[in-house]
């Protein structure tokens, strides 16, 4: 069985494309249109085997949700693949963060779906 | 002389001040009282001639050498007549007289042509040269030649110049000094002014400011200068400022130009990838998602250029309006109806309140515009709460409210929101940051007003008032 990915965008077209292409070929998406609604379903019990997240969000941005996570041993372990578009925020997160992966945007769909089957094919 | 320093021009001027006057005035009345002297001392020689000879003519007449030579001995009594002789009509010495220490005589033992020797008195260099006939009655009995010496002038005239040196000498160390001190009021505060101008130059800290204790120019020299300073690290702070805005500015512009791009994107390659066979229910619907998904990025992204092309615009002025008569009402349920999908999407209710006609002379593809702008923020601002919009008019006016219960402005943005690139929020809930700019310049292109009420957490009330009818020269 394929493991879950959550989509942390607050951009409803992107959650949607996302949730459209993915669950096309086989995975079960779940979305968050920030960091607090991410962290609110992972502490609800949801245990996907990849994170996509984007950076710029209100309320909780994505470096807020990355440190959140890592500090949380129980969610430390799941791998997170941001999606970025602004070269800026990308570099200061890489900076703090070395074990993050970054797909730049816009996405290609080969590179997304390699990354995300790396992380989620199953058995 | 231009290139030398001010407290080299301030000695020379000093010099020049103190100097020429006194030179004028010294040398002037030096001239005039050595002149005089010089008169006076002709004409005592030849008044003494005159009384010798009176004495002489006697001796000369009854022959009597020895009274000749007493009249001359009272010569002695006055120490500037050097020698004198008295000849006979043959030239022969009669009589003579040498001062005593009056060094080398000049008395000459025979006078070659007595009758030539013409009465004279003449300045021939140290010595005053008299000539004088020896007469009485117009009878001619011998000649008198007397020699006087000119020491006491050439004494006056040494020392006018002994004085005149030593006022040089006086007026040179006060002009030191004068200088001196200018140097230190003036030349040293300008030098130190300098040195800060350079140290700024050099390290471009414009915090660095010039002291000058004084109340003088330089002290308002300096004054202007530190206010200048101030100015110009003033405007260094706006410069940076601005740089910091527009790389923010560009960094988010990317952000939002890629994200509808995004979507675009895998939308178009997951259709190429995978093309839906146009006879599956299934596969055609997925295809009708896909193309109204990428209609919508495609729209995104045009707005976006849009707001960019405007801001461009207004940047040049050059932003012009196509008035004809339109309805906002109509209008404004329009907006409402093309965002019905976003309104639905987002969990929101938009209630409208509307007059049944709001019509006025305006430009209609702006004001949809402005319209547009404001439900969109409220949409993207309002938290999922409950969104009004309200449309009134009387006869002048129409005016526009959009109401949202979100997260609200503080009071101290409420002006910075309507400028370019500015936000009240974080970077983090996306956007240009141009909408409600674009929004005001429309409004007030149109003569009217716009204004927000609202506080942090407390959502935000847009009110727009426009002029029904366009008033002239806007």
């Amino acid at each position: 069985m394929k493991a879950s990915v959550l989509v942390v965008d607050d951009d409803a077209d992107i959650r949607e494309t996302l949730g459209m292409l993915l669950s096309r070929h086989g995975f079960p998406v779940a979305t968050a249109c920030d960091g607090a609604d991410a962290l609110a379903q992972l502490h609800a019990g949801a245990q996907p085997g990849l994170i996509l997240l984007d950076l710029m969000m209100p309320r909780m941005n994505g470096e807020e949700f990355r440190r959140t996570q890592l500090a949380e041993p129980d969610l430390a372990r799941i791998p997170v693949v941001v999606l970025s578009g602004a070269g800026r925020s990308q570099d200061l997160l890489q900076r703090i963060d070395k074990g993050v992966e970054v797909l730049p945007k816009p996405i290609e769909l080969s590179e997304l779906m390699d990354t995300v089957r790396k992380h989620c094919a199953g058995d | 002389m231009t290139g030398a320093s001010i407290g080299r021009k301030l000695i020379a001027l000093t010099l020049v001040l103190a100097l020429l006057p006194i030179l004028c005035v010294l040398g002037f009345v030096a001239a005039k009282q050595i002149r005089d002297l010089r008169t006076e001392m002709l004409a005592s020689s030849t008044m003494m001639g005159s009384i010798v000879a009176e004495y002489g003519a006697a001796a000369l007449a009854f022959d009597e050498p020895h009274s000749a030579q007493e009249a001359l001995n009272v010569l002695g009594r006055h120490e500037e007549f050097r020698d004198a002789a008295l000849y006979d009509m043959r030239g022969r010495l009669f009589a003579s007289f040498q001062q005593l220490g009056g060094g080398k005589s000049e008395v000459l033992p025979i006078l070659l042509d007595p009758y030539a020797a013409k009465p004279r008195t003449d300045l021939e260099g140290d010595r005053i040269h008299v000539v004088q006939a020896v007469d009485h009655d117009g009878v001619r009995f011998g000649t008198l030649v007397l020699h006087t010496s000119t020491a006491r002038l050439s004494a006056s005239v040494n020392g006018y110049l002994y004085s005149l040196g030593l006022l040089i000498v006086v007026i040179l160390l006060a002009s030191a000094l004068l200088a001196w001190a200018l140097e230190k009021m003036i030349s040293r505060r300008l030098r130190k002014l300098a040195e800060v101008a350079q140290r700024i130059a050099q390290k471009e800290d414009y915090s660095v400011r010039a002291t000058d204790t004084g109340a003088d120019e330089i002290s308002l020299l300096a004054e202007a200068f530190n206010s200048m300073l101030a100015e110009i690290g003033r405007r260094q702070e706006q410069a940076l400022q601005a740089v910091r805005v527009r790389d923010e500015f560009l960094s988010v512009a990317s952000h939002e130009l890629k994200t509808p791009l995004t979507s675009l994107k895998l939308q178009v390659q997951s259709l190429l990838e995978q093309p839906p066979s146009f006879s599956d229910h299934g596969e055609g619907q997925r295809m009708a998602s896909s193309l109204a998904l990428t209609d919508r990025q495609v729209r995104r992204l045009e707005r976006l250029i849009g707001n960019l092309l405007d801001v461009s615009r207004i940047a040049v002025g050059r932003f012009h309006l196509q008035i004809e008569d339109v309805d906002l009402a109509l209008m404004v349920r329009d907006v409402v109806a093309q965002f019905s999908a976003e309104i639905a999407r987002s969990g929101t209710a938009v209630a409208v309140v509307l007059p049944e006609h709001a019509v006025g002379r305006w430009d209609p593809l702006r004001l949809e515009q402005v319209v547009v702008n404001l439900l969109s923020n409220a949409l993207k601002y309002g938290d999922a709460k409950p969104i009004e919009i309200r449309v009134a008019v009387d006869d002048e006016r129409a005016r526009l409210i959009v109401h949202d219960r979100g997260v609200g402005v503080d009071a101290s943005n409420h002006a910075r929101i309507f400028e370019r690139f500015e936000r009240a929020v974080s970077v983090n809930y996306g956007g240009l940051g141009l909408g409600l700019y674009i929004t005001r310049q429309i409004v007030q292109a149109h003569g009217g007003t716009i204004g927000v009420d609202s506080a942090l957490g407390q959502g935000a009330t847009f009110t727009v008032e426009i002029p029904r009818r366009r008033q002239e020269a806007i």
